[in-house]
This record gives C-alpha cells, structure tokens and sequence, in this order.
C-alpha cells in the first residue's frame, strides 16, 4: 500500500511544484505592487483581497486536477489491470489512491496558502484564514471525493473534470434545498442545518459510492459500476440526509426544552404574533472578537434561538438559530429577517417567510440590494398594512470617509425598490460624527400614511415629504418658512419624531428648540401638520411634550413626557392638549394604547390607566394592578389582553385581561 | 484429477458480458508442475478464463480454484502467489525500468532482484531505461522480467509472447519458462503461436466460443487424435465414429478422428483397402478439431 501511495504521489508530484510556483508569482506581484513600482490604480485592500481569493481559486482548481486521473487514467491507460493484479484488495488500493491524492492536494494547498500568507500579511486577514479556513478544508473535501467518484467512473480526465463540476453545481442545489428549504419543512428551524454539516455529511455516501464502485465494477469499463455507484450515491446522501434532520430536529429539541431565559420580546403590530430570543444553559466557553476561546462570562448560552410564536395556537411557527434583525408583518403572517449565519457585520441577505407554511416568499435580498452604493442593511420593519418593507442600510465608508444611509422600500417579494437617503456626508475626511449639524437636510425620521398609500419623511430642519412609493412621486407636505421670531438668534430647531394619525388628517412633530453649540435641550413643542398642507398648529409646548401615541381611531394624541411624569391629551376639533391629571413622581417602563383609546402606563410598581374621559387611576383589578413589579408589558395582542414578559426567574410569557383579570400562561 | 494436484481447478465457470456468453461451463485442470497451453481463436474467451483466475472480474455462475485458493474469496492470497503478463499490457510510461521492478517489489511480500535483474539483462532492456522510450516487445519482456520477481508458482501469460521477436521469444522460453518448469512451477500460456505450445506445453486445452472442448496431455492428444489415410480402389468405406474430418478424393479418403486406437483400424480394414495412420501436428490437430466447433451453430464438447 506504501509502494501504491508514493507512485501516486510522484505520478502527480509536479502539480505541487506548480501550486508552489503559482504562489511564488502571486507573491512576486503583490510585492511589485503593493511596494508601488507599478503605479496602479489597486487599493491596497483590494489587492489583498484579490490575492487571497486567487489562492482559494487556485487550491480549488489543483483539488480538482489532483483528484481527476487517480482512477480515469489509469483505466484510459489501461494499467489499471495491472493495478488490480497485485496482491492489494481493492479497498486498499482505493485507500492508497485516496490517501496520495489527499495528501497531494493538502501539500498544494500549504504551499500555496503559506509562503503567500507570509508574504501577504493581508491575505490572512481578508480570508480571514482563522475563521473559513475549516469552511475552506470542507469544501475542498466536497470537491475532492466528488472528483474523486467521477474519475472511478469515466476513463476520460476531461470527462471526469466536467461531470465533477456538474455533480458539484447538482449538490451545491441540493445543500441550499436541505438548508433552505427541507430543513425548514422537516425541523421548523430556519438555518438550523450548518452548510458545513451538510457537505460533510455528503462527503462519506459520495466516497462510499466511489469505493463500491471501485470495488465492485471489475475493470471499470462495463456499466456494472453504475450499479453500485449510483443507488450508493442517491441512497447514502438521502439516508444521511434524513438522519442528519432527525438528529437536529431531535438536538434543538433538546435544546429548546432547556430555556433559561427569553429576551428581546417584540409583538406583530396587530398582536397575532410575538418574537423572542430564547436562550439555552449558559456555554462554559466563549469566543472572543479576535477568534478565541476563553471562560465564558455569563454572557454566552450553548443555545440561542429567536422564536416566533403563534399567539392564537400557542406554538412555535418557526425558530431561527441566529439572526442579525427579524420583523413580523402586521398580519404576523410573515417574517423578515435579516443577516444569516455567515454575515458577520455586514448583513447582506434578507428573507422573507410565510410562516403559514414555512416558504420562502423573498429568497435573498434583490440585486439592487447587493450594490455597492447601499450599504450592510441593518435594520428591517414593515408598513403598517404590510404593503412594504423597509430596510435601513449604511454605507459609511471609514476608509475614505464620506458616505450615506438611507432607507430603502420595497415590496415584501421584492420589486418596486426605492431609496430614500436619510444622511448624507459626501466629503472625504469626514467623519460622521463630525458631519452632524453640517446639513438640515438629514431625514431624523418617518412614518406611513393610512393604507401604506404613502410615506412621510421629516428632515432635521422640518420639511415634511410625502413619497407616494406607487408612482415614485415625492411632494413636499410642509416646510418651516424662514425664522419669524419664534425662537432667537443663535437658536437651532431640531424636528424630529414623526408620528401620522390613523385617519392620516394629521402628522405630528417634535421641535426641540436647541442652544446654539449645545446639545442641551432648551424648549420642546408639539406641531400637528394637516395632511392637506394646511397652516399646523402647536399643541402642546414645554420639555414635558415628549413621546407622542395616536389612538386607534384616531382621535386621540397622548403626549407622554417621562421626566418628569406627565401625560397631556389631545382630542380632534380642540386647540391644545390638556393635561391629564398623574402623580409626576411615576417612572413609566412601558406604555400602551388600547384599542378602545384608553392609555396603558406601565410603571415598575403599578399598572395606571387613562380613561376615555381623560381620567388617571390604578386599573381596577388588583392582580394586574400589580403585575408590573414581575412582569413587563409587551404590548396589546389581537384579543385586547396584555401581553407580558418576565422581568426575571424561569422564562415566562403571560396574557392578561385587563376588564376580567384573568391571567392566561402563553409561553412555555 | 484431483484438485489438490491442480494448479487451477474450475468447475463449470461461467460468464455472460450482457447477451455474450464469453465462457461457457469451463471445467479446467491445469495439474502443478505443468506448462498448459490454452489455445484459441480470437475471441474465444482466454483473456476472461485469465482474469477470472486472477478475480480481475467476477464469474456469473461455477467456481474456480488457484493453487488451492477460490479465486473469489481469497482473491488476494491468489494474486500474492501468482505472476501474470499479459500482450501489449500498457505499463506506466513516465516510469524508469527500475523504478517499476521497485514498485512492484514493494507490492509483495518477498521479491527476488537477482531474478529481475538477470532476466532483464538478458533479454538487453536496460533499469535505467523509462518506460515510454521501449519498443513494445521490450515492454513485455520487462514485465514478464518483473512478473516473476516474487518468485510465483503460477504464471500466467495471456498471449504475452505475441509480439515478440524470434530471439526474444526463445529467450523467454528457455530463461523463464523452462526454469520454472525445471523447478516444478506451473505456466499457463494462452495465445495462437501454435509451433511455440507445441515445443514446450506438456498439457493442452481447447478453447472455442467460450467451451472447452478438449483438454488432455500433449502426448494424449497426438495419440488420439490420428488422420487415417483409406486407399479404396472401389467404393468409399463407410466413416467411422468419432471422424473430425472427412476428404474424399477419387480412389482415397482422409479421416481425422479425435478416437484413435487399434481398434478403429481393424474396423476399417477389408480386403482392398489398405488404412494408413498418419500422426498430426498440433497445429493440423488444432484446425481439425476447431473447424466443426467453429461451423456449428451449436457444440458439444469433445473431451479425453
């Protein structure tokens, strides 16, 4: 078997010396290069990159040529008989092949990747060897045993070469269906499956197939190695497949009946549906930003798992291992999420499921999304009718300075993509952070007409836009004209916190009235735009007018300012907010607005309640009087009961009636 | 024949390429210590008895036995004990002479390169020599050289003389085959240099559309197989049973019967006819034997 192995290696040493002579001359160019005796237009990070993926290109390649004619050559040689004659069982002659073919391609591959690692200091860093570089020995693997199946199979290298390379594009299908798709359907967890599990589970059927092939197909010229090749090949990958299912079904399973605690609980709009992060034991190890491994601080769980929770059925409608940003359609039909597992920081996919039956609407964000001009999205969240989506994206480029974000809207499948940009630096050399206060243009927020007919946009100097993203149209709703004495010289405005009323009449603003140089706020007021364009009219001024809640039906604005407590209510048809009658001393944690128009208010201590007649008071019932000293309040859900979330112990999710006080458990 | 005395012993050993029936039902015994020769037409199925002996494939049906070993199970304890070259087998090019008696020393457990060593200078192929620069006759007299480098007790040659040049063929029987005749090893030679077989195989077998029609010693063979030369100045005499060949001619006829004996002369003698028995050549034995095998659709086996 020694003798077999090293007439294979010296049979196709010479690929080595290539691979070593491939490096060399990357090498020798990153060096004219990057030591600019050839003024190119490269950036050096650039170059950098490109060498690194040139090696990956080129290791790839030399897997596929090492592997090719381990068997094709010598059965178009026809000294495969010979082969097949010595005292060696077939096994082991597969073996010896498989070995010096491995060991030829890890060889390569060292030479290539190492002198130029060295030589390329870059290289390491934008490959980020430390973190792909299992990702990489897998892949490599994936094509190696395929190559290797191929070339037991065909006498020809050239034939081999092709059928490896559309055997590869069949399976490269066939992982982003398991990963995708069927573990989707079989689990319930959406990227529950590793790609890199996925190919190595490959890896044994596709060697296995080639084995009995070898083994049993005589000299490799008759179709009886189809036989055993291919039900080998179909089977195994099918069988290990559904283990590989079973087993992660089974582990997250195990996993999830391990909840320590749940986080970050976010209710669909209309409260069909929750998110939450669910989190397993605590890992004793972590993993550090520079790639290692050290004692866990508490921080790290050996599971963790956004959930998606039907609130009418009680179960989970899908589980997501790691996500970046997920948002629930109003309807809680749908979820977008963004960022995947191999993201890092900057998300670049976005999906979009039907969690009715776990399918993909949107399979990968659109093109558009993937230039270069938008950044990482970062951040994602639905009109209120779900017409759209929106996705914050962020292009700050701290390279060369300058830069924009923006928010890009589309429909949920996809199509009708438009950018809006919310802050501009256009200078090199700039620093973001030193760009604010430069422009009044910057968008500081926005919101969305009824019917998701529209979407308003508020710049810091208080122009009022209205895109009506159908036909792509922008108009200018409103514009303070130029100061008229409502605040003095040297004084800046600040608009911002854009909130549209239901019946879309009114848009209100916040104005923060700031000292020149200062970031110090100096006066707040509230402005209520009419939606026609009409004069606005201020409703409510002092610091105390702060956060802004419509009722449902529109009738009705809370102003809640926290410090100190205060709530004032306006009412369609009056001039001004009165203020509603509350103890300043409250510290409010969260606030709610029920579907009758009545204002929830969330304390640490107490639940409080504004009445339709504009009245304070503790809620009636004493057990959700108190609820709040265990419990914080999620939201409202589609049946108008509260839905709270365990401030700590055991994991937790309750909905209580407020009118009976009947508390219901929803989760576990 | 008892199978403890058999080099190869095969019991009805069968295989079908898809609807071709290349053997058919191949009882052999080649008895150690002998040098058989397999003969053939193209075609006729010896390179597939050849590699099923060796398990290079799979018979479909019946069993076969090498030096005590099946041929299916013990595979590799088969091919450790025997040598095997086969005609214009294609050798690895981009190897030197040495290096291929070295690779193939390393696939056996013991390896003799005084043998290698000494054949190859006597047949004038040099181990620095690669592999690719060789004339095709040199290739196989290097691959019989290091076939035998493990010492076999059997080998196989299919057809490997085929090829060779008269010098170069002489050298091989005299410094491979009779060695190891001369040291009680078996040869089994497959091929169609008739004059060849017949100077050194002391055991014959007859091989047509996959059915071994005849095997016996040499020296059985030319014993029972006779021409019998009838001169009959009236009518023709009637043919005797067992006849392979009938010529008639105006005053004369020819038999050629695979059942010779005393006996059949007597039964052919009468009075005006004068029988005279004629001893054939393999070569005259082989084409009378072949000739109606090959023209019958059918064939029924003719054994000793």
């Amino acid at each position: 078997m020694r003798a077999l192995f090293t007439k294979e290696y010296r049979q196709s040493h010479l690929l080595v010396w290539m691979g070593l002579l491939l490096s060399a001359l990357i090498a020798a160019l990153y060096a004219v290069w990057s030591r600019k005796y050839v003024r190119a237009p490269v950036d050096q990070r650039d170059l950098d990159a490109l060498c690194g993926y040139l090696l990956v290109v080129i290791t790839g390649v030399m897997t596929l040529a090492a592997s090719a004619g381990l068997f094709s050559s010598e059965t178009g040689r026809g000294t495969l008989v010979y082969l097949l004659a010595l005292p060696l069982s077939r096994s082991r002659i597969w073996l010896a092949k498989a070995l010096a073919g491995l060991a030829l391609v890890a060889s390569g591959a060292l030479l290539l990747i190492v002198p130029d690692a060295l030589v390329i200091p870059g290289t390491v860093r934008e490959l980020h060897l430390g973190l792909y570089l299992p990702d990489i020995v897998i892949w490599v693997l994936l094509g190696f045993s395929v190559t290797l199946f191929c070339s037991t199979l065909l006498q020809r290298t050239i034939s081999v070469l092709l059928a490896s390379a559309a055997l590869l594009f069949a399976l490269f299908l066939y992982v982003a269906w398991m990963v995708g798709i069927l573990g989707v359907q079989i689990t319930g967890y959406d990227d529950a499956l590793d790609v890199a599990l996925v190919v190595l589970a490959i890896v044994p059927p596709v060697l296995l197939a080639s084995l009995l092939a070898f083994a049993r197909g005589e000299l490799l010229q008759s179709n009886r190695k189809w036989a055993f090749a291919l039900p080998t090949l179909v089977g195994g990958i099918a069988v290990v497949s559904l283990v590989l299912l079973g087993a992660v079904r089974y582990t997250y399973r195990y996993q999830r009946a391990r909840v320590e605690r749940i986080e970050g609980v976010e209710l669909a709009p209309r409260g069909a549906a929750v998110t939450f992060t669910s989190l397993g034991s605590p890992a004793p190890l972590e993993r550090t930003s520079d790639h290692r491994w050290r004692r866990s601080t508490g921080a790290s769980y050996r599971s963790r798992h956004l959930v998606v929770l039907d609130l009418k059925t009680g179960r989970e409608a899908m589980v997501l291992p790691t996500t970046k940003m997920t948002a629930l359609s109003p309807d809680g039909r749908y979820l977008a999420v963004l960022g995947g597992r191999f993201d890092g920081h900057s998300a670049r996919s976005l999906r979009v499921w039907d969690l009715r039956g776990r399918r993909r609407v949107l399979r990968g964000a659109p093109r558009k999304l993937q230039q270069p001009s938008i950044g990482p999205l970062e951040w994602v969240s639905w009109s209120p009718e779900g017409e759209w989506l929106v996705l914050q994206t962020s292009s700050l480029d701290p390279r060369h300075g300058g830069g924009h974000e923006s928010i890009v809207v589309m429909r949920p499948d996809g199509s009708q993509l438009a950018e809006i940009v919310l802050w501009e630096y256009p200078e090199p050399g700039i620093a973001p952070e030193e760009a604010v206060g430069i422009e009044d243009t910057r968008i500081t927020s926005w919101g969305w007409a009824p019917g998701d007919s529209a979407l308003y946009t508020l710049t810091l100097g208080g122009r009022l836009v209205r895109h009506k993203l159908a036909d792509g149209k922008a108009e200018t709703v409103w514009e303070p004209r130029a100061p008229s004495g409502t605040y003095q010289e040297g004084q800046q405005l600040w608009f911002s916190r854009l909130q549209v009323s239901p019946r879309g009449e009114f848009v209100a603003l916040s104005v923060s009235l700031l000292a020149s140089g200062e970031s110090r706020e100096a006066h707040r007021l509230v402005l209520l735009v009419p939606a026609d364009g009409s004069r606005p009219f201020t409703i409510a001024q002092g610091t105390g007018a702060g956060l802004t809640a419509w009722s449902p039906d529109g009738r009705c604005l809370y102003l809640i300012g926290t410090r100190p407590f205060q709530i004032m209510r306006w009412r369609v048809g009056e001039a001004e907010a009165t203020r509603v009658a509350a103890p300043a001393n409250l510290e409010v944690r969260d606030r709610s607005v029920l579907p009758g128009g009545e204002l929830l208010v969330w304390t640490a201590a107490a639940a409080y309640m504004v009445d339709g007649q504009g009245r304070f008071g503790p809620l009636p019932s004493p057990e959700i009087r108190s609820l709040p000293q265990h419990y914080r309040l999620v939201g409202i859900d589609s049946e108008g009961r509260a839905l709270l979330s365990g401030r700590a112990g055991p994991p937790l999710l309750q909905a209580a009636d407020l009118t009976t006080g009947r508390i219901t458990k929803v989760y576990p | 024949m008892s199978k403890n005395r058999c080099a190869i012993a095969t019991h009805e050993l069968t295989r079908r390429f898809g609807r071709k029936l290349a053997l058919d039902r191949v009882s052999a015994h080649v008895p150690v210590g002998s040098i058989y020769g397999l003969m053939g037409p193209n075609g006729a199925g010896k390179t597939t008895f050849v590699r099923c002996l060796l398990n290079l494939i799979n018979p479909t049906s019946g069993s076969a036995t090498v030096l005590g070993h099946d041929v299916v199970r013990d595979s590799v304890a088969v091919r450790r004990r025997v040598g095997h070259v086969a005609a214009l087998q294609p050798l690895w090019e981009w190897m030197t002479v040495r290096e291929f008696a070295s690779f193939m020393a390393g696939c056996y457990p013991r390896w003799n390169p005084e043998t290698v060593s000494g054949i190859l200078s006597r047949v004038g192929v040099e181990p620095h020599q690669r592999i690719q620069t060789l004339s095709r006759g040199q290739r196989t007299l290097a691959s019989l050289a290091v076939a035998i480098g493990h010492e076999p007790e059997l080998l196989l040659l299919d057809e490997a003389l085929t090829g060779l040049d008269p010098i170069s063929r002489r050298e091989v029987l005299r410094n491979v085959i009779d060695v190891m005749h001369a040291e009680g090893r078996t040869v089994l030679i497959t091929g169609q240099d008739i004059a060849d077989m017949e100077r050194i195989c002391d055991h014959v077998g007859f091989l047509i559309r996959g059915q071994l029609f005849w095997e016996s010693t040499l020296e059985e063979l030319k014993a029972r197989v006779k021409r019998l030369r009838v001169e009959h100045p009236d009518g023709a005499p009637a043919v005797p049973p067992g006849a392979l060949r009938v010529e008639r001619a105006a005053r004369e006829t020819q038999f050629t019967v695979s059942n010779f004996s005393p006996a059949l002369v007597d039964s052919l003698s009468a009075p005006g006819l004068r029988v005279e028995v004629m001893d054939l050549g393999l070569e005259d034995i082989f084409v009378d034997l072949a000739q109606p095998q090959l023209n019958a659709s059918g064939s029924a086996q003719v054994r000793a």
